[in-house]
C-alpha cells in the first residue's frame, strides 16, 4: 500500500515521460476524430446542396452520395480505430505502471475476465447474463491470498423484438475475487439493506420471505445491519463467516467506498461487487492527461481494490485454512 | 338478515382461526429454532472436546513440568463427555476445560520447540476453528432466543403465547474467563 506522498514522487518521476508521450499521442488522436467529424459534416453539406441545386442530374447525386458514405464510415472507422489504439496504450502506460507501483506482486491485462464464471459464482446476482463484457483485470498476490479484479458489465434481455433487443444491466463496476481465510461449505450473501432504511422492523418481516439467497440471518452489529441485509444457507456458518471483528471491518470498507457494496461468501472465496456508472480507467481525449487529479483517481481506485485484503484481515490465516 | 349475518360471523371466524394457525405456527418454528441452535453448541462443544486428548499427546513430550494440568484436563473431558444435558455441573466443567486449554496454550508459548512443530501448529488452527464455531452457535443460539422472546412478548403473539405456555428463554452469556480473547497466535 502507498501514500499520495509517495504516488506524486512516483508520478514526477516514472510517469510523467511516459504521459508526455501520450499526450502527444492524445492531440493526434483528437486531431483525427476533428478532422474526421469535419469531413463528414462537410461532405453531409455538400449532399444536402447538390440535393438543392441539382436534383435531376442523378449522376452526380449518386456521386456526392457515394463521398457521404465514405466519409462517414471511414470517419467513424479511424476515429474508433486511433482512439482504442490511444486507450489501449495509456492502460498499458500507466494503468499497468500504477497497478505495479501499489504492489509489485500485481499484475494488469486490459483484457477483463476471460468469462462470466467470476460473477455467476459470486453468486450474487442470481441471474445468468446474457451479455457479459469485462476489462482492466488485476490480479496478484499479498501473503498467502490471492486477489483478481476486473471491470465487468453484466446486462439480460429484457425483450427481443424482431428490430431490436432490449438489454438491462444487471451489474456494472468492479467485481472482485479472493481466499478467504476460513473453510466453509455454504453461501452466505450480503446485500445493501433498502428495506431495513425504510421500514425498521417490519422492512425485516418481509425481508425474511424467500429471497432466493437462503434463510435470512439478523446480526448484533447494529451498524452493520442498518448497511446490510444478510442471508445464508446456514446460520451458523454464517457467524462463522462474519465475526464481529469482520462486520466492523465491512463497515469501514463500505464507508471507504461510499457506495452500495454487495459482498458473498461462496465456496471458501470472497466476492465484492462495487457498482459504477462508469469506465474506471480510461484516459481523457478531450483534456489535458498530464494532470495529476486522474492519476490520482485510478491509483484510489485501484488501492481501494488491492486494499480489501488487508482491510479485510484476509493475510491472518489461524484457522487452517490452507 | 340473518343469513347475511351468519356468513359475516362464519367468515370473521374462519380468518380469526387461520390467523390463530399462523401465529401458533410461527411460535412452534421459532421455539425449534432455539433447540436446533442449543443443540449446535453442544456439537460445536464436543468437538472441541475431541480435540484435546490429540493436544495432550502432542505437547506431553515437550511439557514435562505441567503433567498436572495435562492431567486435569483429560479428567474433565472424560467427565464431560458422558453428560448428555446442560445443567449448572455441565456447564462448570465446560468452563473449566476452556480455563485448562487456555493455560496449556499459553504455557506453551514458552517452548519454542513445541510452538515450531508442524503437528502442533495445526492443532493450534484447529482449536482457533474450533472457538470460532462455539463463538458463531453462541451468537446464532441467542439470535434465535431473541427472534422467539420477540414472539412471545410482543404484540400480537404475546397473547397466544401466555394462552399456550410459551415462555420466554434466557440468552446464552459468557462468563468473565471466556470473554477474554480466545485465539491463540
Amino acid at each position: 500500500m502507498r501514500t499520495l506522498e509517495e504516488l506524486k514522487q512516483y508520478y514526477d518521476s516514472t510517469l510523467m515521460p511516459v504521459l508526455l508521450k501520450l499526450e502527444a499521442n492524445r492531440k493526434k488522436v483528437l486531431l483525427i476524430n476533428i478532422i474526421a467529424f469535419s469531413a463528414i459534416i462537410l461532405m453531409t453539406i455538400l449532399f444536402i446542396t447538390t440535393i438543392k441545386y441539382s436534383e435531376s442530374n442523378e449522376l452526380l447525386l449518386k456521386v456526392i452520395s457515394g463521398f457521404l458514405m465514405i466519409s462517414i464510415l471511414g470517419g467513424i472507422g479511424l476515429s474508433i480505430y486511433y482512439r482504442s489504439k490511444y486507450i489501449a496504450s495509456y492502460k498499458s502506460g500507466v494503468i499497468r505502471r500504477i497497478v505495479s507501483f501499489i504492489d509489485p506482486g500485481f499484475n494488469f491485462n486490459d483484457i477483463g475476465f476471460i468469462n462470466s464464471l467470476p460473477f455467476i459464482n459470486s453468486n450474487l446476482f442470481l441471474k445468468h447474463p446474457d451479455e457479459f463484457e469485462s476489462e482492466d483485470y488485476v490480479y496478484g498476490r499479498i501473503g498467502d491470498t490471492e486477489l483478481q479484479f476486473a471491470e465487468v458489465h453484466a446486462q439480460e434481455v429484457v425483450r427481443r423484438t424482431k428490430k431490436r433487443t432490449e438489454y438491462r444491466t444487471i451489474f456494472r463496476g468492479l467485481l472482485m475475487e479472493a481466499d478467504f481465510n476460513k473453510n466453509f461449505n455454504g453461501k452466505t450473501i450480503v446485500l445493501p439493506d433498502l428495506a431495513q432504511k425504510l421500514l425498521g422492523a417490519l422492512g425485516q418481516f418481509f425481508q425474511s420471505f424467500d429471497s432466493g439467497y437462503g434463510d435470512l440471518v439478523k446480526l448484533e452489529n447494529p451498524e452493520f445491519e442498518k448497511l446490510f441485509v444478510v442471508y445464508s444457507s446456514d446460520q451458523i456458518e454464517a457467524r462463522y463467516i462474519l465475526t464481529p471483528g469482520l462486520m466492523d471491518r465491512i463497515v469501514d470498507f463500505r464507508n471507504k467506498t461510499g457506495r452500495k457494496i454487495y459482498i458473498s461468501f461462496v465456496d471458501s472465496k470472497v466476492y465484492v461487487a462495487i457498482p459504477y456508472n462508469k469506465n474506471l480507467f480510461e484516459p481523457r481525449l478531450f483534456r489535458t492527461i498530464l494532470d495529476f487529479s486522474p492519476v490520482q483517481e485510478y491509483f484510489e481506485n485501484l488501492q481501494l481494490a488491492i486494499g480489501v485484503i488487508e482491510d479485510f484481515n484476509l493475510n491472518t490465516r489461524i484457522w487452517g485454512k490452507e | 338478515m340473518s343469513s347475511s349475518i351468519l356468513i359475516v360471523l362464519l367468515s370473521a371466524a374462519t380468518i380469526l382461526l387461520l390467523f390463530v394457525i399462523i401465529l401458533y405456527n410461527s411460535l412452534i418454528s421459532k421455539r425449534n429454532q432455539v433447540d436446533n441452535a442449543f443443540s449446535s453448541i453442544d456439537v460445536m462443544l464436543r468437538k472441541r472436546y475431541d480435540l484435546i486428548p490429540n493436544l495432550v499427546s502432542t505437547v506431553k513430550g515437550y511439557m514435562e513440568h505441567e503433567r498436572s494440568v495435562l492431567a486435569q484436563i483429560t479428567e474433565l473431558r472424560a467427565q464431560v463427555i458422558s453428560y448428555r444435558y446442560f445443567d449448572n455441573n455441565r456447564i462448570d466443567l465446560d468452563n473449566k476445560i476452556a480455563s485448562a486449554l487456555d493455560k496449556i496454550m499459553l504455557v506453551a508459548e514458552n517452548y519454542p520447540d513445541l510452538k515450531a512443530s508442524e503437528n502442533f501448529l495445526k492443532l493450534q488452527a484447529a482449536l482457533n476453528d474450533v472457538e470460532e464455531q462455539i463463538s458463531a452457535a453462541r451468537r446464532a443460539y441467542n439470535a434465535a432466543v431473541t427472534d422467539y422472546n420477540n414472539a412471545v412478548q410482543m404484540f400480537p403473539t404475546n397473547i397466544l403465547a401466555s394462552i399456550m405456555g410459551f415462555e420466554s428463554q434466557k440468552l446464552f452469556e459468557a462468563s468473565f474467563e471466556e470473554r477474554k480473547n480466545r485465539n491463540w497466535y
